[in-house]
């Protein structure tokens, strides 16, 4: 090679990459000349200067020692956290069974009382009916848990569990106890009757009394059994005919309570709102009912 | 078997298998190159180790998301270059001076090596390798530093790079040609 090399063949000739022609050949040329020579020795010299000042301020093991203190560290600690959460779920379910023990243990201990207690039920059995001077429809469940509560009119009292009966309450009193074994009332003025299953005992003003006569009783009869219905006379002729009629020319007309259904209003209907006043006859009341039921 | 014969693969197997202290070979063979890759890119020797140590910390926590067909070097100048970009986000503060290295050198010697006139040379040194690295432009520093600290074939540079070879050989000679010339004129300043 007598042509001086380029400079990127020349600053190569220490890298392993290159081929044994290119080196030998720009071995011999720099043996030959004393420029390129130079030029060689002054990259090699800038290079080995570079590479001893990192060396110098490059601490060898130092950054591995550091880095692995750090990994273990953490290694371990990752490790830990595993292992704790490895049990976590026992922490996490801890209160929830806790909570699942005593609500099982409130079941068992609790319920028997409020059981024992619901057992036995008040239900108003008139639309009049009065608990502690408020008026309870008909079919309105008495709350037993705040005893006493002083009744007005008639109530059922029934009991669910071993012991099955109902009775029935008419007229007034103060119940101050509602348990199976023990209904007592105090202040009364009330028949009892009996309505299903066993003799009930009961305990007036501190006397038992033993209720078991079966009476059997019906809404109708028991809201008004005793009573007359007043209802407002019925014009039998329209009203254009006979002129109109003044509230105060009604004259109260008294009907079996028999002829009255459940489902019919109190005892105020409206004139207008009534049939003519005709007498009414059954059609088929002399034609025997054929067994095809015509 | 001598564990410079494992392959970077077979030693994050080794370590995936639970072999833990076994990312220390990968420590050995590469925390040079980790260092001199953030040299030249900062300018305070306290925080070059402080990433390397970082970048190593991450790689292990990361290792099971290597793909073992890339190259572990460049898996790794890639972490590398993520914790020194987090690392400057947070910190955001401007590049440090030759002065302030040399007085954060001054500081972390109190603590550990206290012979001055290592920590001269040390200093020294640090001050060379800063103006050197600066007269270079930043694409051909991260192959330079790597041929020539690392010792890093051509082909071993180019895939930790992803660069293609010639690119390599290029930024290279061009890194020299300027070294080369940096060298002259401090000779002839001095």
């Amino acid at each position: 090679m007598k042509k001086c090399p380029d400079k990127q063949l020349l600053y190569s000739i220490d890298d392993p990459e290159l081929n044994i022609d290119d080196r030998v050949a720009l071995e011999s040329h720099l043996q030959a000349c004393p420029r390129c020579r130079e030029e060689v020795a002054a990259v090699r010299s800038a290079e080995e200067a570079f590479k001893a000042d990192v060396n110098g301020i490059f601490r060898s093991g130092e950054i591995r020692k550091r880095a692995m203190n750090e990994i273990i560290k953490n290694h371990s600690i990752e490790a830990e956290r595993h292992k704790k959460a490895k049990y976590m779920w026992l922490w996490v379910l801890a209160p929830g069974l806790a909570i699942v023990l005593l609500a099982a243990l409130f079941h068992a201990v609790v319920p028997r009382q409020s059981t024992h207690q619901r057992l036995v039920t008040c239900q108003a059995h008139s639309d009049n009916a009065m608990v502690n001077e408020k008026i309870y429809e008909f079919g309105r469940m008495v709350e037993l848990q705040h005893l006493p509560v002083e009744l007005n009119g008639s109530f059922i009292f029934t009991s669910a569990g071993q012991q099955a009966w109902s009775f029935e309450h008419c007229g007034v009193s103060t119940l101050v106890k509602a348990e199976q074994q023990a209904v007592e009332f105090v202040k009364a003025s009330a028949t009892f009757n009996l309505l299903s299953g066993d003799p009930v005992t009961v305990k007036i003003d501190g006397s038992n009394l033993v209720i078991g006569e079966l009476k059997p009783v019906d809404r109708v009869t028991a809201t008004s059994a005793l009573e007359t219905i007043i209802v407002p006379a019925v014009a039998s002729e329209p009203a254009d005919i006979i002129g109109d009629i003044e509230p105060d020319q009604v004259m109260p007309v008294e009907l079996p309570v028999s002829s009255l259904t459940a489902e019919a209003p109190e005892n105020q209907l409206p004139a207008s709102e009534t049939a003519p006043h005709e007498e009414l006859v059954n059609p088929f009341l002399d034609k025997p009912l054929l067994i095809n039921g015509n | 078997m001598n564990s410079e014969n494992h392959s970077d693969n077979e030693i994050v197997q080794a370590v995936l298998a639970g072999a833990t202290e076994r990312f220390g070979e990968l420590l050995e063979r590469y925390e040079k190159l980790v260092f001199s890759f953030l040299l030249s890119r900062l300018e305070n020797l306290q925080e070059v180790e402080d990433i390397s140590q970082d970048t190593f910390v991450k790689a292990f926590r990361h290792l099971k998301s290597f793909d073992c067909s890339r190259k572990f070097t460049a898996w790794l100048l890639t972490i590398a270059r993520n914790v020194l970009i987090d690392h400057v986000r947070k910190s955001s503060r401007s590049v440090a001076s030759t002065e302030l290295v040399t007085e954060v050198m001054l500081r972390e010697s109190d603590n550990e090596d206290c012979n001055p006139q290592m920590l001269n040379l040390r200093r020294e040194s640090w001050r060379k390798v800063v103006n050197m690295i600066n007269t270079l432009s930043e694409e051909v520093r991260d192959p330079f530093v790597m041929r020539v600290v690392n010792e890093m074939s051509y082909q071993e540079i180019a895939d930790a790079l992803e660069l293609p070879l010639q690119t390599v050989k290029n930024r290279i000679f061009k890194a020299r040609s300027l070294l080369r010339e940096k060298r002259a004129l401090y000779e002839e300043m001095s």
